[in-house]
């Protein structure tokens, strides 16, 4: 698994963990809506890398 | 390299989507391609829209959520059974096929009237993508009974979302469904996360209190002031045909005649759980917190902001882009059929400006549910049709293709069962004093099947009389 992947990854786990810990009174909603924006900017800036190729393009 | 294409016009006139002959073996692509692009195409900015509209006709919590499962379930089987079977057996467009049954005079009416109606889909989904990116920037969009966009910084936050798209659908189904690979996994995140976050401010705060304050907060069971009650059934009705010119109508064989198999059909399930599920519960959740602070009428736009803060209003954007991608994609493959020497390309460069200019205009805008009602009943039967030619002709040794096989420019059985069943489900819309045009589109389909089959057999049986035809075993259908 190449880099990109990996942090489009850990983009889209901080798009949906941080929600959960909302509804756990874990985090504010501010801190929430920080961290989700964050995820959909490394999924941005990374999934284009790897979403569109094939295996032997990789 | 002497040969190989240089120029930007080059490179689009070099992109194949066979718009008049079968899909070849080695153009066809694999499950993934469709989970992609279904999952973006049904994700759309509406879904902020439909979820409330639930909420406010006081659906029941256990109609929402079962009215939903049976819903979706249906629609997928009416892809997976009736519109991805008929793409992969004749791997043509819907436009061509019918062409060959009912004659290019009939076929024609139906393109310019395909034509049209994706145009202002596609423009709908433009504004919906422009209120969001205006609620970022401080630039406020037209209220729906304006007329005129309400200022020049408007028109070119449209005129730029309408090129992105244009310049997408232009590079044809490749293009259309790589574009939405790229967000096909991060928007149904964004519905998730703003519904569940936004729970805690209803006063869910288990997975047991949800089902109670589900029931006295979100789907109530009680109507807002001045709305009529909707049931299981409309729930039920709403999530399987409100698409159904694509699957019963047979639109989408314009998308899976690129399928290896038929059961590819099943990658709408992708979209419809996704995006009309999950996303139609996350926005009355949504609705359902605007309404407590004390916003009556939320727009997609607001709604996202409040659920998701900047990332929703991405998401809005986005959702826009993706439903309208494919939506230009297809109006340009009806308009091409009717200009069949003209490239692909460029009508679909004129389908997104025209889009583009239309969604300018609010007025369209928000007759938009109409317009996709008045959409589905016209298009249900001629899906029958299709059916009936490709499937049950064989059977019965009647002639498919009728149209082509004997060069007539309207096949007469055809344009009678289309007017047969757009009298019968439009008498039984207004008898039922049905909500909406969409909710007789089983009866359109139905009745023009039939009555397709019974003027067709009467047709081929006298002209079989009257002239010699081809057997029926010799004409086969691609």
């Amino acid at each position: 698994m190449n880099v990109p992947k990996i942090l489009s990854y850990i983009g889209l786990a901080l798009t949906i963990i941080p929600s959960f810990l909302v509804f756990a009174q874990l985090l504010d909603l501010e801190w929430y809506k920080n961290l989700i924006l964050s995820g959909t900017l490394i999924w941005f800036c990374t999934a284009p890398f790897w979403i569109n190729k094939t295996e032997k393009e990789r | 390299m002497a040969n190989s294409p240089t120029s930007l016009t080059e490179k689009l006139a070099e992109i194949d989507e066979y718009e008049r002959e079968p899909v070849p073996r080695k153009a066809v692509k694999g499950f993934k391609s469709f989970v992609g692009m279904v999952a973006g195409e049904h994700i759309a900015g509406t879904e902020f829209i439909i979820g409330p509209l639930f909420v406010l006709h006081g659906v029941g919590i256990y109609d929402i959520f079962l009215g939903l499962l049976f819903g979706n379930l249906l629609a997928t089987l009416s892809w997976t059974l009736i519109c991805a079977p008929a793409a992969v057996k004749t791997r043509l467009t819907i436009f061509y096929q019918l062409e060959k049954i009912s004659g290019l005079g009939l076929v024609t009416i139906y393109n310019v009237v395909n034509g049209i109606l994706f145009c202002v889909t596609a423009s709908a989904m433009i504004g919906v993508s422009a209120s969001a990116v205006g609620l970022l920037v401080n630039v406020p969009g037209p209220g729906l009974t304006d007329l005129y966009p309400t200022s020049f910084l408007w028109i070119l936050i449209i005129v730029a979302i309408g090129m992105v798209i244009t310049i997408v659908a232009t590079f044809g189904f490749d293009r259309v469904s790589k574009f939405a690979n790229i967000f096909a996994p991060w928007m149904p995140l964004i519905f998730l996360a703003s519904g569940i976050a936004m729970l805690p401010s209803l006063g869910v705060d288990s997975v047991e209190s949800f089902w109670e304050i589900g029931k006295s907060k979100i789907w109530t069971g009680v109507p807002a002031e001045g709305q009529t009650k909707y049931s299981f059934w409309h729930v039920l009705i709403f999530a399987w045909l409100c698409n159904s010119s694509m699957h019963l109508g047979l639109a989408d064989m314009s998308i899976y005649r690129y399928a290896k198999k038929s059961y590819y059909g099943l990658a709408s399930a992708f979209g419809m759980f996704i995006g009309h599920f999950m996303a139609w519960i996350a926005s009355g959740i949504l609705c359902a917190v605007a309404f407590q602070a004390g916003n009556t009428n939320p727009s997609p736009g607001e709604i996202a902001f409040m659920g998701a803060g900047l990332a929703g209003a991405i998401c809005v954007v986005v959702a826009g882009w993706t439903t309208a991608n494919p939506t230009i994609y297809r109006a340009g493959l009806a308009v091409q059929a009717l200009l069949p020497k003209f490239p692909r390309w460029k009508i679909t460069m004129i389908v997104g400006i025209t889009a583009t200019i239309l969604a300018c205009s609010p007025a369209i805008i928000s007759k938009l549910d109409q317009f996709l009602g008045l959409y589905a009943l016209l298009a249900s039967p001629v899906g029958a049709v299709v059916i009936i030619d490709i499937f049950v002709f064989p059977k019965l040794g009647l002639h498919c293709n009728f149209a082509s096989l004997r060069k007539i420019n309207i096949n007469i059985s055809v344009l009678l069962a289309w007017i047969v069943a757009l009298a019968g489900s439009y008498s039984i819309y207004v008898y039922t004093e049905a909500d909406f045009y969409f909710f007789v589109a089983v009866p359109g389909w139905i009745i023009g099947g039939l009555s397709y089959l019974f003027f067709a057999y009467l047709q081929q049986k006298y002209l079989t009389k009257k002239e010699t035809i081809a057997p029926a075993s010799s004409v086969k259908s691609i």
